[in-house]
C-alpha cells in the first residue's frame, strides 16, 4: 500500500467518526439545552398558575377537577416528554409535548397542575442547527481532503522520480546521479544520503577497476622478463631431456598466465571505456578475414561454412573490439562444434547472427556470457571469450543472445 | 646491423639483447631515456627497439627524436599498454611496428628483420639459407633453384624458421605468429604438426636437405 493512501485512509476512517461523534453531541447538547429552557419556561407557567390559584380564588379561567386520591401526595415538581394528540385541520396528529406535573397544596387543598408546551418547534431548530453544522463539517472534511492529497502528491511527486532515477543507477555507466530538488527536509536529507553513497559507491568501483588495470599492467614487465628467460634458457644444448622438460613446463606457465592477463586487462580496459575511437567497418570484411585466419581449425573439423547478407553492411565501431567479438564467435562457433559440422552467418544492416552444430549446453543461455565459465574443463580455455563479446555488445548498447535450436546453437547481436 | 635497445627492465634488455646478438646483429643497451638519447647521437644504429615507458620520459617523445634526425632508422615500439592509443601515437610519430609486453623473443627477432627487409638495408633481398631461399617480395621460396609449391601458412612458417635460424622455437611461438595473439586455441597444436610435415615434404622433394629438427618436449629447431 502506498504511503498516500495509507494516509488518506487513516483520514478518512478519523473523518467519518469525527463526523458522526460531533453531529450527534451537537445534537444531543442543543437539545439539553432547548428542554432546560423549555422546563423553566414551563415551571414559570406553572407559577403563575399557582398565583392566580393563590390570589384569585376561585379560579376565573381554568376548570379544576376534584378527585380523591387514595396515597398520601407530597409536594412535587415531574417533568416528563409525552405524546400528545392533536387535531389539525382535521386530521389527527402525534405531537411531541414536553410536560410539567406539579401536585401544590394551596389554602389547605391539594393541586395537580400540569402544563404542557410543543416539542416540535424545538426539534425542529434542533435538526436544522445539526443539519446545517454537519454539512459544514462534512465539506470542511472533504476540502481537507482534497487539499491533502493534491499536496501530498506534490510532496512525493519528487520521491518518486528519484526512485526512478535510482532504480536506473547503474555503476558500470560511472555518472553520478542527479537528483530531483525538494522543498521538504526529509526529502532533502535522503538525496544528499544517497548522492553521497552513490558517489562513494562510484569512487570505490572505478578505485577497483583502476587496481585491476593497474595490477594487470605491472604484471606485464615481470612475465615478459620470465617468458624471454625460459625462451633464453630453451636455446641452451646443456640441459638432459627431463630438465628441458620442466623449463618448457615453466614456459607454458607463462604463457597461459600473460595470455590469462592480457584478456582481464582487455576487459578492464572495455569497462573503463578505452576504446573510444570508432571507425566506419565493413562487417562483412572482418568476418572474410577472421574465417581465412582460422580456415585451419574449420578445415580440421571438416566444418561447412556458409555466409548470407543482404548487403554491404557498414558499421560505427572500435576495429579493434570489433575484431574480437567476430574471433571470438567465430573460434566459439568451431570449438563447440562437432566434426562435419556446419557455421552459418547472417549479417544485415539490424542483427548479425552465427549459428553452429553442437551439443546442448550443461547450463543456461545467459550463463554462457558470464565470466571463466567453460562447456568442457579439459579445454585450455579460460571461458573468456563469450565475456568479453558480452562485454564489448553492453558497451555499444547492443543485444546479445543466444538460443539452441534443432541442434543449433544461434547467437545474435541486434545492433 | 646495428640495434639499440632501449628498455628499462634490466633483464628484459639482457635476454632481448643475447636473443638478437645471436643472429647478425650488433647490440647496444640503454636502460635510461637519457642514456637512448645519449648513444643514438653519438653512434648509427639501423635499428631502434624502444620501450615507451621509461622512468625518465616518454618513450613517443625519443621515438620523435629519433625520427627526426635520423628518418632511415627503423623504429620498433616495445609497450606494455596494449592500447590502440598507444599503437597510433606510435605510427603516427614515424614508428614502423609495434609489438606488446609480454612478446616472444622469436616474434620481436622476426618483426626486426622483416623491418630490416622492408628497409632494405641488406644489399641483396633476398633471405638464402645454403640451398633454400626467399624472396619476400614475391613470396615465393626456391630450394635448389626449384620453386617450393608452398600455401600462405606454410611459406610464413618457412619465413619464420629461417629468420630464427638455429633457435629453439616452441609451438606457441609458432601459433602465435602464424593465428596472431589473439587466437583462443591454443590447445590445439596439431596444425603446427601438420604444416611442419608439409612443408618438409616438400623441401625435400627437391633434393634439398631437411634442416627442420624435432627438439625433444620444447618445439622445433631450423639449423644444421
Amino acid at each position: 500500500m502506498k504511503l498516500i493512501d495509507k494516509t488518506r485512509q487513516t483520514y478518512i476512517i478519523f473523518s467519518i467518526i469525527i463526523f458522526i461523534v460531533s453531529s450527534v453531541v451537537i445534537y444531543f447538547t442543543l437539545n439539553n439545552v432547548f428542554t432546560k429552557k423549555q422546563d423553566q419556561r414551563l415551571k414559570f407557567h406553572k407559577e403563575l398558575i399557582e398565583q392566580k390559584l393563590k390570589y384569585e380564588y376561585p379560579l376565573p379561567i381554568f376548570e379544576v377537577d376534584d378527585f380523591i386520591s387514595e396515597t398520601p401526595i407530597k409536594d412535587t415538581l415531574f417533568y416528563k416528554d409525552t405524546l400528545f394528540l392533536h387535531i389539525v385541520n382535521g386530521v389527527e396528529k402525534r405531537e411531541m409535548y414536553r410536560e410539567l406535573t406539579s401536585i401544590e397544596t394551596l389554602h389547605g387543598k391539594t393541586y395537580e397542575i400540569t402544563t404542557r408546551d410543543s416539542k416540535v418547534k424545538n426539534e425542529d431548530f434542533v435538526l436544522v442547527v445539526t443539519l446545517s453544522v454537519g454539512i459544514v463539517i462534512l465539506l470542511l472534511i472533504i476540502s481537507v481532503y482534497f487539499v491533502n492529497t493534491i499536496m501530498l502528491g506534490n510532496a512525493w511527486l519528487p520521491f518518486y522520480e528519484n526512485l526512478e532515477i535510482l532504480k536506473n543507477f547503474s555503476v558500470e555507466n560511472n555518472k553520478p546521479i542527479h537528483l530531483q530538488n525538494t522543498k521538504i527536509d526529509e526529502f532533502q536529507e535522503l538525496n544528499k544520503s544517497l548522492i553521497k553513497l552513490t558517489n562513494k559507491i562510484n569512487s570505490d568501483y572505478r578505485n577497483l577497476k583502476e587496481f585491476t588495470e593497474n595490477a594487470s599492467h605491472e604484471m606485464q614487465t615481470p612475465l615478459a622478463i620470465m617468458q624471454s628467460k625460459s625462451e633464453i634458457l630453451m636455446q641452451s644444448e646443456n640441459f638432459n631431456r627431463s630438465e628441458s622438460q620442466q623449463i618448457k613446463a615453466i614456459y607454458s606457465a607463462v604463457q597461459r598466465l600473460s595470455k590469462l592477463n592480457k584478456t582481464l586487462l582487455l576487459l578492464s580496459k572495455i569497462d573503463n571505456q578505452q576504446f573510444k575511437e570508432k571507425e566506419s567497418l565493413l562487417i562483412n570484411d572482418v568476418i572474410i578475414k577472421h574465417l581465412d585466419i582460422y580456415e585451419d581449425f574449420i578445415e580440421n573439423k571438416k566444418i561447412t561454412v556458409t555466409k548470407k547478407s543482404t548487403l554491404d553492411v557498414h558499421l560505427d565501431a572500435n576495429p579493434l573490439l570489433f575484431d574480437m567479438i567476430i574471433s571470438n564467435l567465430i573460434s566459439n562457433a568451431i570449438k563447440h562444434n562437432i566434426e562435419n559440422g556446419n557455421i552459418d552467418i547472417l549479417t544485415t544492416d539490424l542483427f548479425m547472427s552465427f549459428s553452429n552444430s553442437g551439443k546442448e549446453l550443461q547450463g543456461s543461455s545467459e550463463s554462457i556470457f558470464e565470466r571463466f565459465k567453460k562447456e568442457s574443463t579439459a579445454s585450455n580455455s579460460f571461458g573468456l571469450g563469450l565475456a568479453i563479446v558480452k562485454k564489448v555488445c553492453d558497451n555499444y548498447n547492443w543485444k546479445i543472445n543466444h538460443s539452441f535450436i534443432e541442434n543449433q546453437h544461434n547467437i545474435t547481436i541486434y545492433f | 646491423m646495428k640495434v639499440l635497445i632501449v628498455e628499462d627492465e634490466l633483464e628484459l634488455l639482457n635476454s632481448t639483447c643475447s636473443y638478437l646478438k645471436k643472429g647478425d646483429f650488433v647490440c647496444e643497451k640503454a636502460a635510461t631515456y637519457f642514456e637512448g638519447e645519449d648513444k643514438f647521437i653519438s653512434y648509427k644504429y639501423d635499428i631502434v627497439i624502444l620501450d615507451i615507458n621509461l622512468p625518465d620520459g616518454n618513450g613517443l617523445d625519443l621515438l620523435k627524436f629519433i625520427k627526426e634526425s635520423s628518418p632511415e632508422t627503423g623504429v620498433l615500439i616495445v609497450s606494455a599498454k596494449n592500447s590502440l592509443d598507444d599503437k597510433l601515437k606510435g605510427l603516427d610519430l614515424g614508428a614502423d611496428d609495434y609489438i606488446t609486453k609480454p612478446f616472444h623473443l622469436a616474434e620481436l627477432n622476426s618483426r626486426v628483420n622483416s623491418l630490416i627487409r622492408r628497409k632494405k638495408f641488406a644489399g641483396s633481398k633476398n633471405i638464402v639459407f645454403h640451398e633454400i631461399e626467399i624472396d619476400p617480395d614475391a613470396k615465393i621460396a626456391t630450394a635448389n633453384d626449384k620453386q617450393l609449391d608452398l600455401t600462405k601458412k606454410e611459406y610464413y612458417l618457412l619465413l619464420y624458421f629461417i629468420t630464427n635460424k638455429n633457435r629453439v622455437l616452441t609451438k606457441e611461438a609458432i601459433a602465435e605468429h602464424l593465428w596472431g595473439d589473439n587466437i583462443d586455441m591454443v590447445d590445439n597444436f596439431d596444425f603446427i604438426y601438420t604444416h611442419m610435415r608439409n612443408l618438409r615434404k616438400k623441401i625435400k622433394k627437391t633434393g634439398a636437405n631437411d634442416y627442420l629438427n624435432t627438439i625433444y618436449g620444447l618445439g622445433y629447431k631450423f639449423g644444421d
